[in-house]
C-alpha cells in the first residue's frame, strides 16, 4: 500500500519537497493518506494529527465564546464582536425555525444543530490554513521516508466525522423519544407484522435507514473534506503559485457548506424523529427540505 | 474490517472527538448560545412592551383630552347658567327696590298731603275764629250800648257757623 506517487520533472529544483539531497532528479509527491497519521503518544494514547486540528478549532471556539460572553449579558448595547456573534447566532435560529415551525422544538433542537454547524466550519476553514500540511515530521514508512503532518484537517478522518454522526443520530433518538414518549417513537419501527405486515416492512426499512444515517453522515463529510485536501495537495503540486487560489476559495465554500449540510440534516432528522406518523403533512414539510438541502 | 484498518478508525479517536463535540456543546450553550437568545427574547418583549405602553399611553391622552373638553362643556354651560340666574336675580332686586321706593315715596306724599289738608283746616278753623272775634269786638265796639250780652253772644255764633260753612 504504497502512498507515494514519483513524479518526474524536467528542471530538478521543482517544488523541492524531496527529503533527499539536492541533485536527485525527481520530485516526490506525496498524497494526502486515507487516513489520519498518528504524531505522537500519551500514555498509551495515540494522538494523531486531525484530533490535534479538531483540539485547536474546540480551544479557538472556546476562546471566542469567552470573548463574546465577557459582559454581555451587562451591555444594554452589544459592541461591534458581540453583534456579530448575535446576527449569526439569530440568523441561524431563525432559519432553523423555519425548518421546524416549532419554537419548543427550535430551542430544544439548537445546541447540537448550532454547535455541529460551527465545529464543522471551523474545522474546515481551519484546515486550509497554511501550515496545515506542509509542517509535519519526516518518517520512514515502508522503507520510504515521507512527511507526516503534524496537523491536518479535522473532518479528513472517518473518526472524527464518525464521532459527530454518533452524536448526531443518537440524539435523534433521544428527542424522538422525548417528544413522541417512548413506546409512541418505537412504535414507528416495531409495528405487529399481524395487523399491519406492511407497517412491519415499512417499520424496519426505518430502522435499519437510522444506522445507514450514521455511514452517510461521516462518509459525506469525509469524502468532501478528503477530498478537497487531495484536490489543494494536487494544485499545489502542479502550479504551486497563482492557480490555487480559485481552489482555496471553493474549499472555503465546501467547508461552510459542508458545516451547514451537516447541521440541517441533523435538524431535519431531528424534526421527522418528532414527528408522529399520524402527522404526515409536517413529516412531508421537512422531507421536502431534506431534498431542497440534498440537492444543493 | 480491512475497511476499518484502511480508515484508521480507532476507538480512543472516536471517543476523544465525541469528548470535544460535547466539551464545545456544553461551552457554547453556556456561554453563547444561552445568553443571546434570552437576550433577544428579552429585547422582543420589551418592544413588544413598548408598542402596547405607547398604545395604552395614546388611550390616555385620549381619555383627558376627552375629559377636558367634557369638563370645558360643562362648565361654560354651568357658568352661563349662573350670569342668567343673575340677571334675573338683578332684575328682581331692581324692581322690588324702585317698586318699595315708590311705595314708601307714595306713602310720604299721602301723609304729608293729609297732614297738609289738616293744617289748613285748623289754620282756617282758627282764623274763623280769630275773624269772628274780631268782628265781634269791631262790632263791640260799635254796638256796645244796643246789644246785650246774650244777642252779642248769638251774633258771634251765628258768623262763626257761616263763616266755617262757608
Amino acid at each position: 500500500m504504497s502512498q507515494e506517487i514519483v513524479v518526474q520533472t524536467g528542471t530538478g529544483e521543482g517544488t523541492g519537497t524531496a527529503p533527499t539531497a539536492a541533485g536527485v532528479e525527481t520530485s516526490t509527491f506525496f498524497p494526502p493518506t486515507i487516513y489520519s497519521e498518528t504524531v505522537g503518544h500519551v500514555g498509551g494514547f495515540e494522538i494523531r494529527n486531525t484530533l490535534l486540528m479538531s483540539w485547536i478549532s474546540v480551544l479557538f471556539l472556546c476562546i471566542v465564546a469567552w470573548r463574546f460572553s465577557r459582559k454581555y449579558v451587562e451591555n444594554a448595547v452589544p459592541n461591534g464582536f458581540q453583534n456579530l456573534v448575535e446576527m449569526i447566532i439569530e440568523g441561524l435560529y431563525d432559519f432553523f425555525h423555519s425548518v421546524t415551525q416549532d419554537t419548543k422544538q427550535t430551542k430544544q433542537f439548537f445546541g447540537v444543530c448550532a454547535t455541529i454547524f460551527f465545529f464543522i466550519v471551523v474545522s474546515n476553514w481551519f484546515g486550509i490554513f497554511p501550515g496545515v500540511g506542509p509542517i509535519g515530521i519526516w518518517e520512514m514508512h515502508n522503507g520510504h521516508e515521507i512527511l507526516v503532518p503534524l496537523f491536518r484537517s479535522t473532518f479528513s478522518d472517518v473518526n472524527m466525522t464518525l464521532a459527530i454522526a454518533f452524536i448526531s443520530v443518537f440524539m435523534t433518538q433521544v428527542y424522538g423519544m422525548m417528544n413522541l414518549k417512548f413506546g409512541g417513537y418505537w412504535g414507528k419501527f416495531f409495528v405487529n407484522p399481524l395487523r399491519d405486515p406492511i407497517g412491519f416492512a415499512v417499520g424496519l426499512l426505518e430502522l435499519i435507514s437510522e444506522f445507514s444515517k450514521i455511514i452517510s453522515f461521516s462518509f459525506r463529510l469525509y469524502g468532501n473534506i478528503f477530498a478537497g485536501e487531495v484536490l489543494l495537495a494536487v494544485i499545489g503540486f502542479l502550479a504551486p503559485y497563482l492557480a490555487s487560489i480559485p481552489f482555496y476559495g471553493l474549499e472555503l465554500f465546501v467547508g461552510l457548506i459542508q458545516g451547514l449540510v451537516f447541521s440541517l440534516l441533523t435538524l431535519v432528522f431531528f424534526k421527522m424523529g418528532s414527528t408522529g406518523h399520524g402527522d404526515h403533512d409536517e413529516v412531508a414539510h421537512t422531507s421536502d427540505v431534506k431534498h431542497a438541502v440534498i440537492a444543493s | 474490517m480491512e475497511l476499518i484498518s484502511k480508515l484508521g478508525i480507532n476507538l480512543g479517536m472516536l471517543v476523544a472527538q465525541l469528548v470535544n463535540f460535547l466539551l464545545l456543546l456544553f461551552i457554547l450553550k453556556k456561554f453563547v448560545y444561552g445568553p443571546v437568545l434570552e437576550k433577544l427574547e428579552q429585547r422582543k418583549n420589551m418592544i413588544a412592551k413598548s408598542v402596547s405602553d405607547s398604545k395604552a399611553a395614546d388611550e390616555t391622552l385620549r381619555d383627558i383630552e376627552k375629559a377636558r373638553s367634557e369638563m370645558i362643556e360643562k362648565t361654560k354651560s354651568q357658568s352661563l347658567a349662573m350670569i342668567e340666574a343673575a340677571a334675573t336675580s338683578a332684575e328682581e332686586a331692581k324692581n322690588s327696590i324702585t317698586e318699595s321706593a315708590r311705595r314708601e315715596a307714595q306713602a310720604i306724599f299721602d301723609q304729608s298731603k293729609l297732614q297738609i289738608a289738616r293744617e289748613k283746616e285748623k289754620m282756617l278753623k282758627e282764623a274763623g275764629e280769630e275773624l269772628g272775634r274780631l268782628v265781634v269786638r269791631a262790632a263791640e265796639k260799635i254796638i256796645e250800648r244796643e246789644f246785650t250780652p246774650e244777642d252779642q253772644k248769638r251774633l258771634a255764633t251765628q258768623a262763626t257757623e257761616q263763616f266755617g260753612q262757608k
